[in-house]
């Protein structure tokens, strides 16, 4: 009988897809990338630690100081109960039925591109946006209104996507810039009021989501998170314990409250007046989770994983859901792999253990249908939005040929 | 602007690119995927080619390059929209009379992408611990660790399979 040793070893042939590699493409592409400062792939991997130190470096995030969020755990981990966080008029849960069956829709992409996929969407779910993969090559940004799909010029004509949008349909999101001299990364843009907006940044950086209210959160390559109050506000870096070295906001909530974590092992807000703290770990198999990462924030819901190991891509991940005015850190058990989004009811969606995408409202689990055939390992569909209402969830999922496409569930 | 260099570049990856997409494939799984990755892999290339045409094995430094762009995972742009959809509990392998290559790839992506990368570099190129762990930048007990636990996964999912297979 053979190994899997042996097995693994057999494994020695090209994929069965013909090949798309395209040298000349890769070097128009590299002449732009090349960068001035080559750091080779032979040395170690060094990451640059960044120097801000301590949580007294509090920033006022909100335009009104609300109430006082908990101090900022100083480095070590500490539960949170007890914490409150205000929740504005827009994200409190109306009682809203909760829906029992989904249908999908094929977002059509504009230009005729063959792919495309959905990163975000408003909470009402009217607005996505997302990016395409155009026939010419290259990637194209583009947002939806009500289903029709426009292209969003970003400046650059490499990489580039939209990433999040708000209920004006203000949208943010990078773009690949760069020239041969000085190499080339993402730089911030915003979409407002139908123009494309330059967003400030020393140097490289990444918007990941924006809120009602025009503030944006993301982060530099270096591992700093940015806040900006508007996008043609000058960014404020989210402090830090010090020893940090990556910051990752990954959502803002209408409040001002930025979810994310640190150096992917500890989940942490910073509230609107820019204090951070650390959200509990949950129980994992009777013991505290070892990593946890937040991924989603709405109203009082925070969403994301959990882990039994230090390195989450190790051990296995749980889906994660918490409360912040009551502290609490629950397993979700209906979703394997971390939820994609949480809502103002605190519904999520995710992919439940058979690989199927899932709407969890607590009540229910609704399964939302592939576009295609489904695969169990949960890779033929991603959600990625879900509306305060429930009603509409934006993703993407290979059709029946494979190929990626932007779709939307309705659900009711 | 081309120059001599630029030739070089071009007749090296022609050569190569038929290796490169056998190493992505066993470790995406997937034939678009791995095509992905080499692009992004030559693209890089290109940019560092001045350094790299030096290096004194420059197909182990340019496999270095498309195994750390695969383990991470934020460089590559399918991974941006899958995040952890590549280390989800494993789903059993189907017994369909499937060869066993297929079997074994299907095993090998419900492995974390470390994992894959570590059971990838130590079987398929018979690199060292010490190899490994140079490539992937983390420490020999690292590197040890995965391959134990990759090794045992794999094991747990190909047990019935292989035994149904292989039992005349």
């Amino acid at each position: 009988m053979p190994s899997e040793v042996d097995l693994l070893r057999s494994l020695d042939d090209e994929p069965d897809t013909p090949s798309t590699i395209d040298i000349r493409k890769a070097m128009s592409s590299g002449r732009r990338r090349r960068a001035r400062r080559q750091a080779g792939y032979a040395g170690a991997a060094a990451l640059t630690a960044i120097a801000v130190t301590g949580t007294s470096v509090a920033i006022n995030l909100s335009a009104s100081p609300g109430p006082v969020a908990q101090p900022a755990a100083s480095g070590a981990p500490r539960a949170s109960a007890g914490a409150t966080t205000p929740v504005t008029p827009a994200e409190q849960a109306q009682a809203v039925r909760a829906p029992e069956k989904c249908t999908i829709r094929k977002l059509k992409a504009p230009g005729g591109a063959p792919m495309a996929l959905a990163s975000g969407a408003d909470p009402t779910g009217r607005y996505v946006v997302g990016r395409t993969y155009p026939k010419a090559g290259g990637y194209q940004a583009v947002i939806w209104d009500d289903g029709k799909g426009r292209e969003i010029m970003l400046p650059g004509d490499m990489e580039e996507s939209l990433r999040d949008v708000n209920t004006s349909g203000d949208a943010v999101g990078w773009s690949y810039v760069g020239d041969d001299k000085n190499g080339s990364g993402p730089k911030p843009y915003a979409y407002q009021d139908g123009k494309v907006v330059k967003m400030r940044a020393k140097g490289y950086a990444q918007p990941v989501a924006i809120n009602d209210a025009g503030t944006i959160v993301g982060a530099e390559p270096d591992g700093s998170g940015l806040v900006w109050r508007s996008a043609t506000a000058e960014p404020v870096r989210l402090p830090v314990p010090a020893g940090t070295r990556e910051a990752q906001p990954r959502d803002i909530a209408e409040d001002g409250t930025v979810a994310g974590s640190l150096d992917s092992e500890r989940a942490v807000v910073w509230g609107p007046d820019g204090q951070m703290r650390e959200l509990p770990k949950p129980t994992i198999d009777g013991r505290p989770a070892v990593s946890t990462q937040a991924f989603d924030i709405r109203g009082d819901w925070v969403t994301g994983m959990a882990s039994p190991e230090r390195d989450a891509a190790a051990g296995p991940v749980y889906a994660v859901r918490w409360r912040l005015s009551t502290g609490t850190a629950e397993v979700v058990a209906e979703l394997r792999d971390p939820a994609d989004k949480v809502n103002a009811q605190g519904w999520l969606v995710g992919i439940d253990p058979k690989g199927y995408a899932v709407l969890v409202t607590g009540k229910d689990t609704v399964r939302l249908p592939d576009l295609g055939k489904h695969r169990p390992d949960g890779t033929a569909t991603t959600v990625s939005t879900l509306s305060d209402d429930g009603t509409l969830i934006a993703g993407h999922s290979d059709d029946k040929d494979g190929v990626i496409q932007a779709v939307v569930w309705r659900c009711g | 602007m081309r120059d001599g260099s630029d030739d070089e570049y071009v007749e090296y990856v022609a050569a190569r690119v038929p290796a490169l997409r056998r190493l992505a494939y066993v470790l995406t799984g997937d034939g678009h995927r791995a095509d992905d990755l080499v692009q992004q892999t030559i693209t890089t290339l290109y940019v560092k080619w001045q350094r790299a045409r030096n290096a004194d094995n420059l197909d182990a430094y340019v496999r270095t390059m498309l195994i750390r762009t695969f383990v991470d995972e934020r460089r590559l742009a399918w991974a941006k929209v899958r995040l952890f959809r590549d280390t989800p509990e494993p789903a059993p392998v189907v017994e369909s009379g499937t060869e066993d290559r297929e079997v074994i790839r299907a095993a090998l992506r419900r492995l974390p992408r470390r994992q894959r990368a570590v059971l990838v570099l130590r079987f398929f190129y018979d690199l060292s611990v010490d190899e490994v762990a140079r490539s992937l930048d983390c420490s020999p007990g690292t590197v040890k660790s995965h391959t134990s636990r990759g090794l045992a996964a794999l094991r747990g999912q190909l047990g019935v399979r292989a035994l149904a297979g292989h039992t005349p």
